[in-house]
């Protein structure tokens, strides 16, 4: 874009006012980032898309279909630094799993193109107990959808907010915390990768079948359209998210890393890992294969998702899903990946075992945890020897954390994520992935006895009493 | 007073670096060429579309109109509003990183002012709950050196976020419960899902999934189409 040489005058004429009124303001180097005589015309002159949806993109599997120009999406384009609840018209295909409307949530600045891509965690759901959100079976987020003040709302599960998504954090910095910002969040309990209207019964008949809306896929689409249409196309993007959002934020990568078209592509899935297991695999060996073959069956993924991811990263292998980490390495050979968990994770572990074999959905609450990291570590050895073996997907996996079942590793703060043994911290690995060259940080610990000996954290302490 | 010192000084500024500007205009001065990055994996095919707001061949009739811009009330404001974003994060960061070197009495009164400028920008919605949550924490912990207060404080505060999440909770289901577009696409989604999975051929030869998705998606835009406020 070329810029007018009778701006400059103005502009430097604001940066002169800035420089007496903000003196303040934070240094600006990032690639990406306006030059300050930019970002100063940009709060009056909000800079809009420039890359927006092409004829072609609106077609085909999974098309971007952006929001009929009649409809009010909420968006100011001028309102920075606020959380603007973007809202997004039926015909984008876009819904809640209960039939509601689907809601994104951004949050602009005026200084970067530089944007990170959140998905929100919180499980996921295959059945009528999992998914109306019955008590003792771990379900999904948002069952009744999503509210229009929902930044607003400190829910106890949206409590583990990330350093990643807050500008201010008192406890960790993030180049991401000057960048723009867009929250996902998750209602369809598909981890974002689901395509199917399922139909639930009530196990006990006394209430009608539930209908529900694993809408994952196009609810992510939708907003890469809206992103397409209404911001500039960023220079880095980071795409992560915990939990459920680790895996979305994985599957999604293919499509999202093609379609918005940043120069320098990242991507973080922390702690929703897709375990390498071939789909006839023996579960004695792939402990992950009953999950695998359920969610492939209820959130119809061999309908139409697995196919279109594989047609934006060609060497996924739709026999196996774990696959997807050496197909998005040989896709993107020059992004920067990294994948976290902690080898103590009972929470993502759970959803992937427990209610799969009856050995352990059936044992006693003490025998639990051990029977779910028996298979948690059969998983996360196989994944972690799969990710050694490529250069730009570093694999980063520490033992234990004493708040939320030693779930994602980059919640509430990027401490105790530590690999003793090697003196790394897990910002060491955050940096690689983000700032790092050459190949992307590989580090696991092999005990967690020196995690287990650190006093209590009255911070951990308190959040565990919120949750 | 010291703020209200603050705040005319920087209009003054403000305003001497306009007129500097505005004058700097009668004056040609040579180009300035700013590139877009390069796209990474540029799509092939169709070209991109222009840019729609970005500064793109800007005439010297528009650097005047948005020198007039930066002269009106809104103008001001967004360049103030920004200055007082700026100031207010340094001012945190600042604390949170050497409050240990303050006096207590001067700890305690500067966690007082930030935590009810992070209420503020949480009220104006520049902060999510979650954020100002977790900043307010590290204020009360930052500003007390009595174990039994920050406890007895931090426990409060928590317990009036976790009251307010519910309440609100409460009135988006309650707002949905009656939103008519709502109501009125739910009952017509369980008579689909029924009538589709009744269905001995599924016309268009696509399946039957997707034959409901479509059935349901179609349901939905009629229902909002005539309940726009729903």
């Amino acid at each position: 874009m070329a810029y007018s040489n009778a701006r400059r005058p103005v502009a430097l004429a604001v940066v002169f006012g800035l420089a007496f009124a903000a003196p303040a303001a934070p240094a600006l180097a990032e690639e990406g980032d306006y030059a300050a005589w930019q970002t100063a015309l940009n709060l009056l002159f909000p800079p809009g898309p420039d890359n927006p949806v092409r004829a072609s993109q609106k077609t085909g599997p999974y098309p971007l279909l952006p929001d009929p120009s009649s409809f009010n999406d909420g968006f100011n384009p001028g309102s920075y630094y606020t959380w603007q609840t973007i809202r997004t018209s039926p015909s984008t295909g876009a819904v809640c799993g209960n039939g509601s409307p689907y809601k994104f949530f951004v949050n602009r600045v005026p200084h970067t193109r530089n944007t990170i891509i959140y998905m929100e965690g919180g499980g996921a759901c295959w059945d009528y107990a999992s998914c109306t959100g019955q008590t003792g079976v771990r379900g999904a987020r948002n069952p009744n959808g999503i509210p229009d003040d929902y930044m607003s709302l400190a829910n106890p599960g949206a409590s583990l907010v990330s350093p990643f998504v807050t500008r201010i954090n008192p406890l960790d910095t993030a180049k991401t915390q000057n960048w723009n910002m867009v929250y996902i969040p998750y209602c369809t309990g598909d981890v974002y990768s689901g395509d199917r209207v399922a139909t639930y019964a009530d196990p006990s008949g006394q209430r009608p079948p539930l209908v529900w809306h694993h809408n994952g896929l196009r609810n992510t689409r939708a907003v890469v359209a809206w992103l397409k249409n209404n911001l500039p196309r960023p220079t880095q993007m980071l795409s992560t998210g915990c939990s459920a959002g680790g895996t979305g934020s994985l599957t999604g990568y293919a499509t999202l890393r093609r379609d918005l078209a940043p120069t320098r592509g990242f991507l973080i899935n922390d702690s929703g890992p897709i375990f390498p297991t071939p789909q006839f695999g023996d579960s004695a060996q792939f402990p992950s294969v009953r999950l695998h073959a359920q969610i492939r069956d209820v959130w119809g993924l061999d309908a139409g998702p697995l196919a279109f991811i594989k047609a934006a990263a060609p060497a996924f292998d739709l026999g196996d899903l774990g696959s997807i980490y050496p197909a998005l390495s040989s896709r993107f050979p020059n992004d920067r990946m990294g994948h976290t968990h902690f080898w103590q994770d009972q929470n993502y572990s759970s959803y992937s075992y427990e209610r799969f074999y009856p050995e352990i959905a059936g044992a006693p609450a003490a025998q639990k945890p051990a029977l779910i990291t028996a298979k948690w570590s059969q998983d996360t050895a196989r994944l972690r020897a799969s990710l050694d073996g490529l250069g730009n997907v570093g694999g980063y996996f520490p033992q234990f954390r004493a708040l939320n079942e030693s779930h994602c590793t980059t919640v509430v703060d990027f401490n105790n994520g530590d690999v003793q043994e090697r003196r790394l911290e897990l910002d060491d690995f955050i940096h690689s992935v983000l700032d790092g060259s050459g190949a992307v940080l590989d580090a696991s610990e092999a005990s967690d006895i020196a995690d287990r000996a650190k006093p209590l954290n009255p911070l951990y302490a308190l959040i565990n009493l919120i949750l | 007073m010291r703020k209200n010192a603050l705040v005319i000084g920087t209009g003054v500024a403000i305003a001497a670096a306009l007129v500097l500007g505005i004058v700097w205009l009668a004056f040609d001065s040579s180009s300035i060429s700013v590139s877009a990055p390069p796209m990474a994996d540029e799509p092939s095919g169709e070209p991109a579309m222009g840019i729609a707001s970005e500064n793109h061949g800007a005439s010297r009739e528009d650097a005047r109109l948005e020198a007039n811009a930066f002269n009106t009330p809104t103008g001001r404001a967004a360049l103030a509003a920004h200055a007082e974003r700026q100031r207010f994060e340094k001012a945190l960061r600042d604390f949170l990183a050497g409050s240990e070197t303050l006096p207590p009495a001067e700890r305690a009164r500067i966690s007082a002012e930030l935590d009810a400028q992070v209420e503020a920008e949480e009220l104006a919605q520049r902060m999510s709950a979650d954020e100002a949550r977790m900043l307010r924490l590290a204020l009360i912990e930052r500003g007390s050196h009595d174990a039994t207060e920050r406890l007895r404080r931090s426990e409060a505060l928590a317990d009036a976020y976790r009251r307010e999440s519910e309440r609100r909770q409460r009135a988006f289901e309650q707002q949905q419960a009656t939103d008519p577009a709502f109501v009125a696409y739910k009952a017509r989604e369980a008579q689909i899902v029924a009538e589709v999975s009744a269905m001995r051929a599924i016309p268009g030869g696509i399946s039957r999934d997707e034959y409901l998705r479509r059935r349901l998606q179609a349901e939905r835009e009629r229902a909002y189409a005539a309940n726009p406020g729903g």
